[in-house]
C-alpha cells in the first residue's frame, strides 16, 4: 500500500534513501528519516502490539511514545517505543506480548475472558486450591511481564553504554518555541546554557504542523532577532538556526531528561549515554500532552489522537486512512481536520462537543471545505474488532439515538495536559486550574521555574515571551544582571497575554467520562477501564494514592502521560469531589523507562598494577585479584616454588607492601604513640616489627618501621591496610599536633623479596654493599645500589630463609627484576608467588593480619605480647591492652598439625568438643617441607595448651588435630638470621 | 656480572607503549614515547580532535610545610602560589600546583628533580622551617589529555565542571577521576586545550585505557612527545 502524500515543509523523510527491515520476520521497507512505526504504517502493519492484560490489538495512537502501543523488541532489545527510534537499515524488530505474532494472538482469549480479570483479580483468584499455586505461579510469571530477554550468552551482544556529567549555569528543558527562547533570552546574556530536547530536532510542537503565527506586535522579544515570521515553520527555523549557531548555548538532542534530583541534579538520557547534569538554574518547558477521550473501543487500531495523525502526515507523508471521522472538544480538532483535507482524507463528519463553536479563521476554513460539521456531540463507540469501522456517536447531554458513521480513522482532540512532571519531581507545588483545566504549578521551588505550556500557558506569542522571561531571570540569578531593568516590562506584557487567553478553549467543557459500557479504558498500560475504576473504589480505594496502588492505572511504561488527567477526573467523579480535591499521584524519576546500561555506564573497575605485572604475565603466572591490585598466585606449581625457597633460592614481587614516610622533628614522639612497642633510640639503619592497635586495643595492621635518618622513617604496612593505616597515621597526626609529616609511597617504590640459602650468593653479583652476616645482620636496613639501581635492602624474614627486601623507585621494578632472574640462573632463582608465600610463611608461624585475625583478636590472644610494650608512657589502646594483660585471653591463636596429614581443613572450619563449639581454622596447607598438614587456628584457652588435642569437624565426621609449638619450621630462627 | 650501569627509568604504561611500538628517545634518564604513528598524524589529532601522551617522566616533587609557598617563592623568585592555582615558571620549565596552603606538587624537566630537590631542601634549611621534600617521580603517572575534545573526554570521568569559567587555565583540583584519586591541572600549550593529570602510577594502565575509551568516539589515540614540542615551539614567543 503506497499512503505516501505530497511532499510537504515538515517532511522528514528521504524517499530517494530506502531502508529494508523486517518486522516478525518479514520484509519491509522503510526511508531514512521514517521511525520504524511510521515505516511499518505506511508499510501496511496496523496491529503493532497486544495490551497487556486482555491482549487487546493496539495500533499507533500518538506517535511520540506517550502510549504503550508501539512497544516492539528491535534487535533483540525489548520495549522500546516503534515511534521514537529512528529506521535504521536490516533492523530485526518483533511484536512483543503475542503468540504467535501481533495480528494473530492466541492470548487474545483473555479479552473474551475479562470478566474473570476486574480490577485486583490476582488479590481474590488463584488462592484456592493452595496446592494448585505452582501451576498457578508457572502461567502466571510465562503470561505476565513485557517483552522478553534472550539469557543465552552467546547470543550476547555487547552494547556500548557510558556517562559523561554536565554542568550549566541555566538550562532549558525542552526544546520547543518556549524553551528555545528561554535559552536564546539566557545565553544572550551571557549566560552558560545547555538545551535539553528529547526529539532529534528542535521545535516541539511546531514541528508537527504548520500554521500562521498571528503574532501583533514583534518588537516585544529582545531574544528574536527577526520580525514577521508569519509561519510556524519560518519561526521555527528561525529559533533552530539561532539556537545552533550560539556560542553559548549547548545543545543535547536525542536527550530525555527523565528525572529530577536533589540539588537541581538532573539525569538525561541521551541514545547509551546517561548525562548527569547539575544546573544551577532549571527551566521547564516541556509543553503539554494531547489527552485521549475515554469511550468504548477507545484503544482500537484506528484510533489516533489528532497530534499523532499529524505526526503522521506531516513529518512521515503519510495518509493515515480514507475516511475520518474527527472528533474534538476544542480547537485543536479543528486544525486535524484542515491538515487531513490536505493530506485527501474524506472527513465524514467533525464532532465538537462545544455547544457553542467559536468563529474563527480555522472553524471557517473547515466549514468553507464543506465538512460536515455536529456540535454538541461526542463519540460513544469505536465500532470494529481489529480495526476502526465506523464510529458510533451521541449528543452530550444523551437525548438523541446515537448516530453509526463508517470510517477507517478516528481522530481524538481531547484537550491537554501540562508535561510537568518534572516540576512535580522538584518539589513544585502543582493544583489543578479550572480556567485552563489543567493542573499547573502555584509555586516554584529554588532556582527552579516553568514556561509555556508545561505550566498552562496558551498562545504562541505568550509562551514565546513566558519563555524569554524565563531565561531572563534564570540569567539573572546566576550573576547576568544586564537585562533587569527590562524584566518588569516583559512581565507585565506577559501577564497581558496570559490574561487574554484565560479562556476555556482547549479544556473538555463537561469534565464527565463516562462510566457505563465495556471496554472503557482510561489506562491503556495496565488494561484499566472506568469499570475497573468504579469498582475499586467501591471497594473503598477512596485514595488517588490507594486507588492508583491497588487499580495499577499510570504505573505502566508511559506513567500516566494519557491517563493521570483522565483518571483523576473519573475518581472526582466517582467520589463526589473536586478535580482539585481528589488530588494526584506522586510523580517520581524515571518518568521514561530506562535502559539499566544506561545508569550502569561503563565498568569503572580501577585495577592496581606492579611495574613487574608485564613480566609475570609473560611467565605464564596465574594472577589474582588482591583488593585492587593484580598479584601472582602461582608461576605453575607452588609446590616447587616452596621447595626453590626453601632450598636454593627464590623470588616473589611484593611491590603492593604499603609504604610510608614519617619526617620530622616528632617523628619518633608519633612511631612511639602510634606502635605497641619502642621506637625511641631505634637508629639510622635498624629495622624493627611494628604492630599498631585500635584504642579496644584490637590488632589493626603490622609491618616493619626503618630508620633512613634522624627523623625520618619509612614504615611498611599489609597491602591491605596501606590506604586505612595511611588516614589513620595521618588523622593522628593532625590530632596531636605533632610536627611530622606523613607521605604515602607505596607505589613509588618497585620492591621484591628474595629469599633462601643461596639469596646471598645471589645478590653480591649485583651490588658492592658487604651483605656478610656480621656487617649487615638480621632486622638491619642499608642503603646502596644493587644492579645500578639506587635501593633499600632490609634484613627481613617472613618466609623463614635468609632474604632480602629490596626496594627501588618504581621505574626501575622490571630493570631489578629482570637483573635478579639473569644473575640467579645459575642458583635456580624462582619466581614464587602468593600461593607458596603463604605455605612459607605458615611454615614459620608468620600471621597475616585480616586472614589469622579479626576484629576481636588482640596481641595476647594472638600470642604477640611480646610486640607490647606496657612501660611506655602512651600509646593507642595501651589502657585496653593494659587491662586485657592482666588476664588469660578468652581464645588463642595456635598452631596445629593433624593426624592425618593428607586432610587439609579448609579456612574457617570449625573444632569441636562434646558437640560444642570451641574454635575455628584460619590458615591451613600441606607443608612439604614438613611432609605434615599445618595450620592455624583460635581456640578457646582451655584447649590451647601444647599437646591438646582438637577435634575438627568435617562434613559428618571428626579429624584429629594436635597443638604443636610455633614456629613450624626452623623453631630456632637460625636459618632467617644466618 | 655484567649490567646496564645506567639502566633507564620506564614509565608504568612502558608495556603498553611496547605493544604499540612507539619509537623511544632516552630524556633525562627516562625512555619516553617520542612517536606511534607519524609525528604529523599525531600533531593534527591534538589540533582537531583530543590525543593521549603519556608525561610520567617528569619531575614530580611534594613540597609539604606551613611555609611551602614562601619557599618556592625564594626558590623560584615568584610571588607566592595560591590554593588550587597553577604558576609556569617559564624560565625554568617548572610548573607549581598549590594543592593545600601547606602542600605543593612541583613539576620539573625529566631528570630535573634531584637538582630542584637539593634547591628547595637549601633554602627550607635557610629559613629554618619545618618542610619536607618528597620526591614522586617514580610514584605518579602523569598524563596529558590535549586537544579540542579534551573537555568533553574529561567529562566522561571526572565530575568537576571543565567549563573554562569555573576551571580556568591554569587552576589545579583534587578529585576523583574515573575511581582513582588525581591531581588535575588545566594547562593550556597556547591555544590547544589541555589537562593534565597526575595519579598512583599503580593506576597508570587503568587510566589509560578509561581514558581512551572515554575518547573513542573523538578517534583519541595515544600522542608521542614529538608531537607536543611541535605544539610547544609554535606557541613559542
Amino acid at each position: 500500500m503506497n499512503n505516501q502524500s505530497t511532499r510537504n515543509k515538515l517532511l522528514c523523510v528521504d524517499f530517494d534513501k530506502p531502508l529494508p527491515f523486517t518486522f516478525d520476520g518479514k520484509l519491509f521497507t522503510g526511508y531514512q528519516g521514517d521511525s520504524i512505526a511510521s515505516a511499518l504504517y505506511r508499510g501496511g502493519v496496523r496491529i503493532f502490539s497486544r495490551s497487556f492484560k486482555y491482549h487487546r490489538p493496539r495500533g499507533l495512537m500518538t506517535l511520540d511514545g506517550t502510549t504503550p502501543n508501539d512497544l516492539v523488541t528491535v534487535d533483540g532489545i525489548s520495549n522500546l517505543h516503534a515511534s521514537t527510534i529512528p529506521l535504521k537499515a536490516n533492523m530485526q524488530v518483533r511484536g512483543q506480548n503475542a503468540w504467535p505474532s501481533v495480528g494473530f494472538d492466541l492470548m487474545g482469549i483473555f479479552d473474551s475472558l475479562s470478566a474473570l480479570l476486574p480490577v485486583g483479580f490476582y488479590y481474590k483468584t488463584f488462592i484456592r486450591p493452595r496446592a494448585l499455586w505452582p501451576l498457578y505461579e508457572k502461567v502466571l510469571r510465562n503470561a505476565a511481564g513485557l517483552g522478553s530477554i534472550d539469557p543465552d550468552p552467546d547470543h550476547f551482544e555487547e552494547s556500548y553504554f557510558e556517562k559523561a556529567y554536565a554542568h550549566a549555569e541555566v538550562t532549558v528543558v525542552g526544546g520547543g518555541p518556549s524553551g528555545m527562547s528561554a535559552a536564546l533570552a539566557a545565553a544572550d546574556l551571557g549566560a552558560q546554557v545547555t538545551l535539553i530536547e528529547k526529539e532529534p530536532s528542535l521545535g516541539g510542537h511546531l514541528r508537527i504542523s504548520e500554521f500562521e503565527t498571528q503574532i501583533a506586535d514583534w518588537e516585544i522579544f529582545p531574544n528574536i532577532e527577526f520580525t514577521n515570521l508569519n509561519s510556524s515553520l519560518e519561526l521555527v527555523e528561525h529559533l533552530s538556526n539561532a539556537v545552533h549557531a550560539h556560542l553559548g548555548i549547548k545543545l543535547l538532542t536525542s536527550a530525555t531528561a527523565f528525572g529530577w534530583y536533589e540539588g537541581n541534579y538532573i539525569g538525561v538520557s541521551q541514545g547509551n549515554r546517561l548525562v548527569k547534569l547539575r544546573a544551577d538554574q532549571l527551566i521547564i518547558a516541556t509543553g503539554q500532552i494531547e489527552q485521549p477521550l475515554v469511550f468504548q473501543n477507545n484503544d482500537l487500531p484506528g484510533v489516533f489522537l489528532g497530534s499523532g495523525l499529524q505526526r503522521l502526515m506531516n513529518q512521515y507523508g503519510i495518509k493515515p486512512g480514507q475516511r475520518a471521522v474527527v472528533i474534538t472538544t476544542n480547537d485543536q480538532g479543528w486544525y486535524i481536520a484542515r491538515d487531513l483535507l490536505k493530506h485527501d482524507v474524506e472527513i465524514v463528519m467533525l464532532v465538537d462537543a462545544r455547544l457553542e463553536i467559536p468563529e474563527n479563521e480555522i472553524t471557517a476554513q473547515v466549514r468553507g471545505a464543506g465538512v460536515p460539521v455536529k456540535a454538541g456531540m461526542t463519540i460513544k463507540k469505536a465500532l470494529g474488532r481489529k480495526s476502526v469501522r465506523g464510529a458510533m456517536l451521541a449528543q452530550t447531554d444523551g437525548n438523541a439515538q446515537p448516530l453509526e458513521l463508517n470510517c477507517d480513522l478516528i481522530s481524538v482532540s481531547g484537550g491537554f495536559s501540562a508535561n510537568n512532571a518534572l516540576l512535580y519531581q522538584s518539589g513544585c507545588k502543582i493544583a489543578y486550574d479550572p480556567a485552563n483545566d489543567d493542573f499547573v504549578p502555584q509555586n516554584y521551588p529554588q532556582k527552579v521555574v516553568g514556561a509555556g505550556h508545561t505550566v498552562g500557558t496558551r498562545g504562541l506569542e505568550a509562551i514565546l515571551l513566558e519563555g524569554c522571561v524565563a531565561g531572563v531571570e534564570a540569567a539573572s540569578r546566576t550573576g547576568y544582571h544586564k537585562a533587569q531593568e527590562t524584566l518588569p516590562k516583559l512581565k507585565e506584557q506577559l501577564e497581558a497575554l496570559k490574561s487574554a487567553r484565560r479562556s476555556n478553549d482547549h479544556a473538555h467543557p463537561l469534565g464527565q467520562i463516562p462510566t457505563d459500557g465495556d471496554k472503557t479504558f482510561v489506562c491503556f498500560c495496565e488494561d484499566v477501564t472506568t469499570k475497573d475504576v468504579h469498582a475499586a473504589v467501591a471497594e473503598g480505594f477512596d485514595d488517588i494514592q490507594t486507588l492508583k496502588r491497588y487499580s495499577t492505572v499510570s504505573m505502566g511504561p508511559t506513567q500516566g502521560k494519557i491517563c493521570a488527567k483522565n483518571t483523576i477526573k473519573l475518581f472526582a467523579q466517582l467520589t463526589d469531589r473536586g478535580i482539585a480535591e481528589a488530588g494526584t499521584t506522586t510523580s517520581r524519576p524515571p518518568f521514561t523507562p530506562v535502559k539499566l546500561g544506561v545508569l550502569g555506564g561503563r565498568l569503572l573497575d580501577p585495577i592496581r598494577l606492579t611495574p613487574m605485572h608485564h613480566i609475570h604475565a609473560k611467565l605464564g603466572a596465574t594472577m589474582m585479584n588482591a583488593g585492587q591490585w593484580k598479584r601472582p598466585e602461582h608461576y605453575g606449581n607452588p609446590e616447587a616454588e616452596v621447595r626453590a625457597v626453601r632450598q636454593r633460592v627464590g623470588i616473589i614481587d611484593v611491590s603492593t607492601l604499603g609504604k610510608i614516610d614519617v619526617r620530622g622533628q616528632d617523628a619518633i614522639e608519633f612511631l612511639e604513640r602510634i606502635y605497641t612497642g619502642k621506637f625511641a633510640g631505634l637508629k639510622p639503619g635498624r629495622l624493627r616489627y611494628g604492630l599498631m592497635c585500635t584504642d579496644e586495643g584490637i590488632i589493626l595492621d603490622d609491618g616493619v618501621v626503618g630508620c633512613l635518618a634522624e627523623n625520618n622513617f619509612f614504615l611498611t604496612t599489609t597491602t591491605g591496610g596501606a590506604g586505612s593505616v595511611y588516614e589513620w597515621l595521618t588523622w593522628w597526626a593532625t590530632a596531636w599536633g605533632l610536627e611530622v609529616h606523613i607521605t604515602e609511597q607505596t607505589a613509588s617504590y618497585a620492591a621484591v623479596n628474595l629469599a633462601g640459602p643461596q639469596a646471598r650468593d645471589l645478590l653480591s653479583k649485583l651490588t658492592d654493599i658487604d651483605l656478610s652476616n656480621e656487617a649487615f645482620s638480621y632486622m638491619y636496613m642499608r642503603l646502596g645500589q644493587v644492579a645500578g639501581i639506587p635501593a633499600r635492602l632490609l634484613r627481613i624474614g617472613f618466609v623463614g630463609e635468609t632474604g632480602y627486601e629490596i626496594h627501588v623507585p618504581a621505574d626501575y621494578g622490571a630493570h631489578l627484576w629482570e637483573t635478579l632472574m639473569e644473575a640467579g640462573t645459575e642458583f635456580g632463582n624462582t619466581p614464587f608467588g602468593l600461593e607458596a608465600q603463604r605455605v612459607l610463611r605458615l611454615e614459620k608461624g608468620h600471621i597475616i593480619i585480616g586472614q589469622d585475625t579479626d576484629a576481636l583478636s588482640d596481641p595476647y590472644g594472638a600470642r604477640m605480647g611480646w610486640a607490647v610494650n606496657l612501660d611506655k608512657p602512651y600509646f593507642i589502646g595501651k589502657p585496653s591492652l593494659a587491662r586485657r594483660n592482666q588476664k588469660t585471653p578468652g581464645e588463642q591463636l595456635v598452631g596445629f598439625e593433624m593426624s592425618d596429614s593428607t586432610i587439609v581443613p579448609g579456612e574457617g572450619e570449625q573444632f569441636v568438643q562434646a558437640g560444642q563449639l570451641v574454635g575455628r581454622v584460619t590458615s591451613a596447607r600441606y607443608s612439604s617441607t614438613l611432609g605434615q598438614s599445618i595450620g592455624l587456628g583460635w581456640v578457646k584457652s582451655e584447649f590451647a595448651a601444647i599437646g591438646s588435642k582438637l577435634n575438627l569437624r568435617r562434613n559428618d565426621h571428626l579429624e584429629q588435630a594436635t597443638v604443636v609449638n610455633l614456629p613450624f619450621y626452623d623453631p630456632e630462627g637460625k636459618l632467617v638470621r644466618s | 656480572m655484567q649490567f646496564d650501569p645506567k639502566p633507564k627509568r620506564v614509565s608504568p604504561l612502558h608495556g603498553q607503549h611496547q605493544t604499540l611500538n612507539v619509537r623511544f628517545d632516552l630524556r633525562g634518564g627516562w625512555l619516553t614515547p617520542e612517536v606511534y604513528t607519524t609525528s604529523a598524524e599525531e600533531t593534527a589529532l591534538l589540533r582537531k580532535s583530543v590525543g593521549l601522551i603519556d608525561i610520567s617522566a617528569w619531575g614530580k616533587l611534594l613540597l609539604k610545610g606551613a611555609n611551602s609557598s614562601e619557599v618556592i617563592a625564594t626558590c623560584f623568585g615568584e610571588a607566592p602560589t595560591k590554593t588550587g592555582e597553577a604558576r609556569e615558571i617559564k624560565s625554568n620549565h617548572i610548573l607549581v600546583a598549590g594543592l593545600t596552603p601547606d602542600e605543593f606538587l612541583i613539576l620539573t624537566p625529566s631528570g630535573a628533580e634531584k637538582q630542584w630537590a637539593t634547591s628547595l631542601e637549601a633554602e627550607i634549611a635557610m629559613q629554618n622551617t619545618f618542610a619536607s621534600v618528597i620526591d614522586l617521580t617514580s610514584g605518579l603517572v602523569g598524563l596529558s589529555i590535549s586537544g579540542p575534545k579534551c573537555t568533553t573526554v574529561m567529562s566522561k570521568l571526572c565530575a568537576i565542571p571543565f567549563n573554562s569559567k569555573a576551571f580556568p587555565n591554569l587552576c589545579v583540583v583534587q578529585s576523583s577521576f574515573a575511581k582513582v584519586r588525581g591531581t588535575i591541572i588545566h594547562h593550556d600549550r597556547g591555544s590547544l586545550p589541555a589537562f593534565e593529570l597526575f595519579a598512583d602510577c599503580s593506576y597508570g594502565e587503568y587510566l589509560w585505557e578509561a581514558i581512551l575509551d572515554a575518547g573513542r568516539e573523538f578517534g583519541m589515540q595515544p600522542v608521542g612527545w614529538e608531537a607536543i614540542g611541535t605544539i610547544n615551539e609554535e606557541n613559542e614567543p
